[in-house]
């Protein structure tokens, strides 16, 4: 066999080497982007994922600035340990905190008032309240009464109109709530307004 | 290997044929013209093979710098966004798991300092009993006691009918009746997730084919922990009327809806979603 034979050789086998290598790699990427695409159900799927990933964005940012007040409750009642004052005053801020959550003192803030001038089923109000939580409604009152975490809607049924208040991000609240395809649009086709300071009543007892 | 012999015509222009070796598995007669071993074909292929091999030297140096580089994958097709989206989702939902841990964490050694702040400044005592109660009303403690588990989940039919899946509107209307007939605390479980505890500011919404509680992804079978009298809580959870739209859909399509009989009492996990107020203040 002489050299250039030799040579021709050893470059084919290198080519046909290099030839699969490169299919290999091409095929390998192919499945695995293909084995992907195949978990995509509709071509909403996407979309639907971006919306989840921005709510993640959303709530992943409140629960780490909670985060960082429990830390500085935490530290505040660590360092006021011979301070009865201190504690006291720590103590009261925090008792101030759930007082609020749990409706059991007037509260104001921004928010959005929305005016619906017709009956609603308890479907539509459970669905209402929700999706004013989800858009970020701190505290709310149906027909000037507290909306709290165990608040039934039943009591609501049959109501002739409703005013619903929610303290909360007003242009937020505003916007979430008059999107189109947004709640309004959907369940109640009522009118909706920002407000610079909106008094919710504690709840009754 | 079987070789096979073939009969190749004289090319005119062409020295005659020698003895040859295969070349593709071909072997060539003595005496015969072999058409690759003429001067024509060598230029020519000795001139390819080594185009090739360059060509193909450029194309896999230039496939490996491009896989290296490419950290972000480009929009090369609709998948690639959809796994970019895919990755980060995943990202921020073991970031989330970890805050959600640490926020729990962290109030557990609050409480632990507030003990000690009971025995060290005895006149605070009152004041703390007061904020743990309020913490215990608004579930920010663990809740356990007698009550009852209920199971939502998707039909066993291979037929893809939105009707036969749990929605988040189930989850809503089932709430709404359990609080309404005396439920003192609710949780909610989806496969393999963290216990979520129906909190003051818990919505539950539905993305495709997900359940989103506190803000964490959810997926059927849902187990839903109920504290509270327990005959009254079966017997609102039986009322076909109140929960029309479950019942027609366990009728109809196979939706499953069962009380688990074996629990009588419940170990209900504290709310770890988001309750800061920004906005909202005492008058």
């Amino acid at each position: 066999m002489s050299k250039l034979n030799r040579l021709m050789l050893i470059l084919r086998r290198v080519a046909w080497l290099l030839l699969f290598l490169i299919v290999g790699i091409m095929l390998t990427n192919q499945y695995i982007i293909y084995t992907k695409i195949g978990s995509i159900r509709s071509a909403q799927d996407p979309q639907m994922m971006a919306v989840r990933v921005s709510q993640l964005y959303f709530d992943n940012a409140k629960l780490k600035a909670q985060l960082v007040e429990r830390i500085n409750h935490e530290t505040s009642l660590e360092n006021s340990a011979t301070n009865n004052l201190e504690t006291q005053r720590i103590l009261e801020k925090e008792r101030e905190k759930y007082k609020i959550i749990l409706g059991q003192t007037e509260v104001v803030g921004p928010g959005v008032l929305l005016s619906v001038n017709h009956t609603l089923v308890t479907t539509q109000i459970i669905d209402l309240v929700n999706a004013l939580r989800n858009s970020g409604a701190e505290a709310m009152s149906i027909n000037e009464k507290r909306v709290l975490t165990n608040t039934p809607m039943n009591q609501f049924n049959e109501q002739p109109n409703f005013v619903i208040k929610a303290i909360g991000d007003k242009d937020v609240l505003y916007d979430s709530l008059t999107r189109p395809g947004g709640i309004l649009d959907l369940i109640t086709n009522g009118q909706a307004e920002r407000q610079d300071e909106i008094v919710l009543p504690k709840a009754a007892l | 290997m079987v070789r096979r012999r073939i009969r190749v015509p004289e090319i005119p222009g062409s020295s005659p044929g020698t003895p040859t070796r295969s070349f593709l598995n071909i072997k060539y007669n003595r005496g015969m013209a072999n058409p690759f071993r003429s001067e024509k074909f060598r230029k020519i292929f000795i001139g390819n093979i080594a185009l090739a091999l360059a060509v193909i030297g450029l194309g896999v140096g230039t496939f490996l710098a491009w896989q290296y580089n490419d950290k972000l994958p480009q929009v090369i097709t609709p998948a690639v966004p959809y796994l970019s989206l895919q990755e980060m989702e995943s990202t921020l939902e073991g970031e989330q798991r970890t805050l959600k841990q640490q926020i729990a964490k962290t109030d557990d050694q609050i409480n632990a300092l507030a003990d000690k702040v009971k025995i060290r400044q005895s006149g605070m005592k009152g004041l703390i009993d007061a904020a743990d109660r309020l913490k215990a009303q608004a579930g920010i403690t663990q809740a356990k006691g007698s009550g009852i588990k209920i199971i939502l989940a998707d039909s066993d039919s291979p037929l893809n009918v939105t009707n036969a899946i749990a929605h988040a509107s189930d989850l809503r209307d089932l709430i709404n009746q359990l609080w309404q007939n005396g439920a003192e605390a609710i949780s909610i479980s989806g496969a393999g997730s963290m216990e979520e505890r129906v909190g003051p500011l818990t919505s539950i919404d539905c993305i495709v084919n997900t359940v989103l509680i506190n803000g964490t992804k959810t997926v059927p079978p849902f187990e839903i922990k109920v504290l509270g009298d327990r005959d009254r809580l079966i017997s609102a959870i039986n009322d076909r009327t109140a929960l029309k739209s479950i019942y027609d859909r366990v009728d109809k399509e196979g939706l499953k809806f069962t009380i688990d009989d074996n629990v009588k009492e419940v170990d209900i996990a504290s709310f770890t979603g988001n309750i800061i107020t920004e906005h909202v203040k005492i008058k």
